[in-house]
């Protein structure tokens, strides 16, 4: 574990997490980029778009993206719950910054992770494609994927139309 | 650039587009006192605000116009079509003049000398000022004018001016120093003092609070209202008096009105601007007078004081309204945002209020759904006045082109009849704004391209002048834009070659004539033999139509080689707010903009034999090509027991949208679905239902395009 020290120690102190279920597994994202949980609501089905685009929901008057995390990771569609909520997260483009959902199966817990137990990603042997972790973070005892917000909602891959029309 | 400059631009354009309608209209219709009149309050608005600013040049330059304009508009100087066209003039250069100091550039050689050239002409035709202007041209444009200014009468009077600040005269924004020095503009100050009894002890004191006031007496030539008008755009936030020092009834009258007099009295003797005696005698003679005329003479002494203090305090009353009625304000200014806020808060109410109708429903609760229904009424009122805020007549834009389509006519040597209807036409402010610059772009493109010379249009037999006609009109949900002329037409093969030529299209694909001259619309093509500084470069009218369609907006080209070309834009009304009906189709609810639907029919067993597996049906004897939605968006097949047939019209195409489910009516907030759904075709927007859900919002003639391109 000598590598633990090798770690860059840019950012000083706590971070908070919020921690998460998906598909069994827990990942973690950064609460600051996140605005608020909500229960999972009526989606609407936006034609032509790819199945982890689920939709579009209505997150007070707003018109908000929603993506199926777990179909993102490419572990299959997430089946609806009785805890299964929608995170939203701010994304931010190059003018602006919006809000799009992440479906999630569970919230595990908000907590502090402290910066000198987060890690480099590893090169291989994750479940999910690496472009979406950002780092690894050790949480009571367990390695668990932070991830890497931007590059999920990465809008030009997620525009993509499944197929040509018009 | 400040908040108050960016008001001034603001402002100042909209003072110069005021100028420029009423020359034009005048140089058409012939002179009238109306226009001569807003001519007349353009420039002295203009005048006074940049005299806010301390923009000297401008003020200068419009003073002079102004005076001439003033003579003008009191009958002594006759308004010629050459004057017409020197005001023009004028109008270009007061825009330049805004410009150079907004930008604080200094004033060029070159534009002083334009400068000079223009004053001089105006100066030619203002009465008594031949003389003494061949001396004063060659001087900068500060000095000409001081020199005008002591052309207007012969006689210097000395005035008393007493300006006093209300509590809340820094709200303007306007800084006082510049109002007093103005003066300095006017004449010469002789006495100056600041009145500060007023300010409170430091306990009571508001620092955001004005308290001061200045007393100045001007020597000067202008007379009283042209003192008043220095203080006109702060005339709400202090107490202004302005009188001849010799003046003393005046004097006293104001006096008596003052608040704490005898401060104040005690401060203009100590600053010398009135003596002990003028206070006292003039009082005096004031209160005897109405004794003598007065009916009861029983009245004691101090009664009669109070009548007078209310006599004179009516009158002054009378006089200030009498005087403030010509300068009333035409519109008010409003942040766009503040309105589009309203608008969003509007649009939140009605999906709250609908969302309680459905709940009243579910209730059984009659009461509830009737409040609803008055309430959901009351909503659509104020929807629709606040969105008329929103809208204005396009008349006043359109009148902006009549100069330009003159401008290049007059260039090309060609005899333009240019006629604008529907002015009176409503449309979004924004729209407007922003369809500004392709319709005077596909207007210059019809004088440069459209219309012959007057040569070439005698030898084919048609009048000397072209007749090119802008108009605009309201159908069925949209507003269309018509620009007509009567020129030579587009030459079909001409674009067509070019269009080869250049790779926009591969070769002859017997293309349909519509689709020839949209190739016009594409970028780099021009059929212009000459490139012009007005057109020909081939770019524009890949932007025209891309700004169009930035407004959800369609462009069409009609033409008959040698008769003419019809350029048709067709706009929404409005960019938050539509009718709309709402339908099912597979998974998904959409909304259908309700101006653009016919009819709904059921697509009944009858039809779908008809149909044999073609996708129109016979409907009343004409043809109406069926578009599925499913299929469209690549969905599966209809689970639905009763298909249906929305039949839409987008100008002159009928289409008919096969869905599953049609629901009805629904208020349509527009909202963006963002930019995860940019590459959806077909999709313009989404809306929030009354139960939460959210509808996507069809683009139907994206639709239309579609269908039209398959089949």
């Amino acid at each position: 574990m000598s590598h633990e020290d090798a770690h860059e120690k840019s950012e000083i102190g706590q971070d908070q997490y919020l921690l998460f279920y998906v598909g069994g597994d827990v990942y973690a994202i950064k609460a600051l980029s996140t605005s608020e949980i909500v229960e999972y609501t009526t989606i609407t089905k936006v034609p032509l778009m790819p199945s982890f685009v689920k939709g579009v929901t209505n997150i007070r008057g707003n018109i908000v993206p929603v993506i199926d995390l777990r179909d993102r990771f490419n572990l299959g569609q997430t089946e609806v719950q009785a805890k299964t909520s929608i995170v939203v997260i701010n994304y931010k483009t190059e003018n602006e910054t919006t809000q799009l959902g992440i479906i999630i199966d569970e919230v595990y817990e908000v907590d502090d992770i402290n910066s000198d137990q987060i890690k480099d990603s590893p090169a291989f042997g994750a479940k999910i494609d690496k472009k979406f972790i950002s780092h690894m973070g050790k949480y009571q005892g367990d390695y668990i994927a932070i991830l890497d917000t931007q590059a999920i909602l990465n809008t030009t891959e997620l525009s993509k139309l499944v197929k040509g029309c018009a | 650039m400040t908040e108050e400059l960016r008001l001034f631009l603001e402002d100042s354009d909209e003072q110069l587009g005021f100028m420029e309608a009423s020359l034009v209209n005048m140089q058409e219709e012939g002179v009238n006192e109306e226009d001569i009149g807003a001519l007349f309050r353009a420039m002295h608005t203009i005048k006074g605000t940049a005299g806010m600013f301390g923009f000297d040049d401008v003020v200068a330059f419009a003073h002079i116009a102004e005076n001439l304009l003033s003579e003008v508009r009191s009958y002594k100087v006759p308004l010629t079509p050459e004057m017409i066209n020197l005001f023009l003039l004028c109008k270009d250069h007061t825009e330049t003049l805004i410009d150079t100091a907004v930008d604080q550039k200094p004033v060029s050689d070159e534009l002083r000398k334009a400068n000079d050239d223009l004053v001089a002409q105006l100066l030619t035709f203002t009465p008594g000022s031949f003389k003494a202007h061949s001396q004063g041209d060659k001087d900068s444009v500060t000095n000409t004018s001081r020199v005008e200014i002591a052309q207007e009468k012969n006689q210097n009077t000395l005035w008393h001016i007493s300006l006093g600040l209300k509590p809340d005269f820094f709200n303007t924004g306007m800084d006082v120093l510049h109002l007093i020095s103005f003066l300095d503009g006017l004449g010469t100050v002789t006495k100056k003092a600041i009145f500060t009894e007023n300010i409170p002890l430091l306990e009571n004191y508001n620092p955001i609070e004005a308290y001061i006031g200045f007393e100045v007496q001007l020597d000067t030539l202008s007379d009283e209202v042209a003192i008043e008008e220095v203080f006109e755009f702060v005339a709400d936030d202090i107490e202004l008096q302005i009188f001849n020092v010799t003046d003393k009834e005046e004097l006293l009258r104001w006096i008596e009105n003052v608040e704490n007099k005898q401060n104040r009295v005690k401060f203009l003797i100590s600053n010398g601007f009135f003596d002990k005696t003028d206070f006292v005698t003039v009082q005096e003679e004031r209160v005897i007078a109405p004794v003598v005329t007065a009916s009861a003479p029983t009245i004691t002494p101090a009664k009669i004081h109070e009548k007078i203090e209310e006599i004179s305090f009516g009158q002054d009353e009378s006089k200030l309204i009498s005087k403030k009625e010509p300068h009333k304000s035409f519109s008010l200014r409003v942040d766009s945002s503040k309105i589009d806020q309203l608008i969003n808060q509007m649009s939140e109410m009605v999906i709250a209020n609908a969302k309680i109708a459905q709940r009243a429903d579910k209730l059984d609760d009659t009461e509830l759904s009737e409040s609803t229904t008055i309430m959901s009424e009351m909503l659509e009122e104020v929807r629709s006045s606040v969105m008329n805020i929103r809208m204005v007549q396009v008349g006043d834009s359109f009148a902006k082109f009549r100069r330009i389509v003159g401008d290049v006519a007059k260039k090309l040597g060609k005899e333009i009849d240019f006629i604008i209807k529907g002015g009176e036409t409503e449309l979004d402010k924004m729209v407007v704004e922003k369809i500004s610059d392709p319709i005077m772009h596909m207007l210059r493109n019809s004088v440069d391209h459209g219309i012959e010379l007057p040569a070439q249009r005698r030898a084919i037999g048609k009048s000397d002048s072209g007749t090119v006609t802008l108009s605009a009109y309201p159908d069925a949900g949209t507003i269309v834009i018509k620009i007509v002329d009567d020129g030579k037409g587009l030459d079909k093969e001409k674009i067509l070659a070019q269009a080869i030529a250049n790779g926009t299209i591969p070769h002859n694909q017997n293309l349909t004539d519509k689709e020839i001259f949209n190739l016009i619309f594409a970028a780099g093509l021009t059929t212009a033999d000459q490139v012009s500084d007005i057109s020909g470069r081939g770019v524009g009218m890949d932007v025209v139509k891309r700004n169009i369609e930035e407004l959800r907006g369609t462009v069409e080209i009609d033409s008959i080689k040698g008769e003419g070309s019809t350029f048709t834009i067709r706009l929404p009304l409005t960019l938050a707010i539509i009718d709309g009906f709402l339908i099912q189709s597979g998974d998904t609810k959409y909304i259908i903009p309700l101006e653009m639907i016919q009819e709904c029919i059921e697509l009944s067993p009858a039809y779908k034999k008809q149909m044999k597996g073609n996708h129109f049906i016979n409907l009343r004897d004409s043809i109406l090509p069926l578009l599925d939605i499913r299929t469209y968006f690549d969905e599966s097949e209809s689970k639905s027991q009763r298909e249906n047939v929305v039949v839409i019209r987008y100008g002159e195409y009928k289409m008919g949208l096969q869905v599953d489910e049609l629901y009805g009516e629904f208020q349509t907030v527009i909202k963006p679905l963002g930019e995860v759904f940019r590459n959806v075709p077909g999709i313009s927007g989404g809306t929030v239902l009354g139960s939460g859900e959210i509808a996507l919002i069809f683009d139907i003639p994206k639709l239309m395009e579609y269908k039209i391109k398959n089949s």
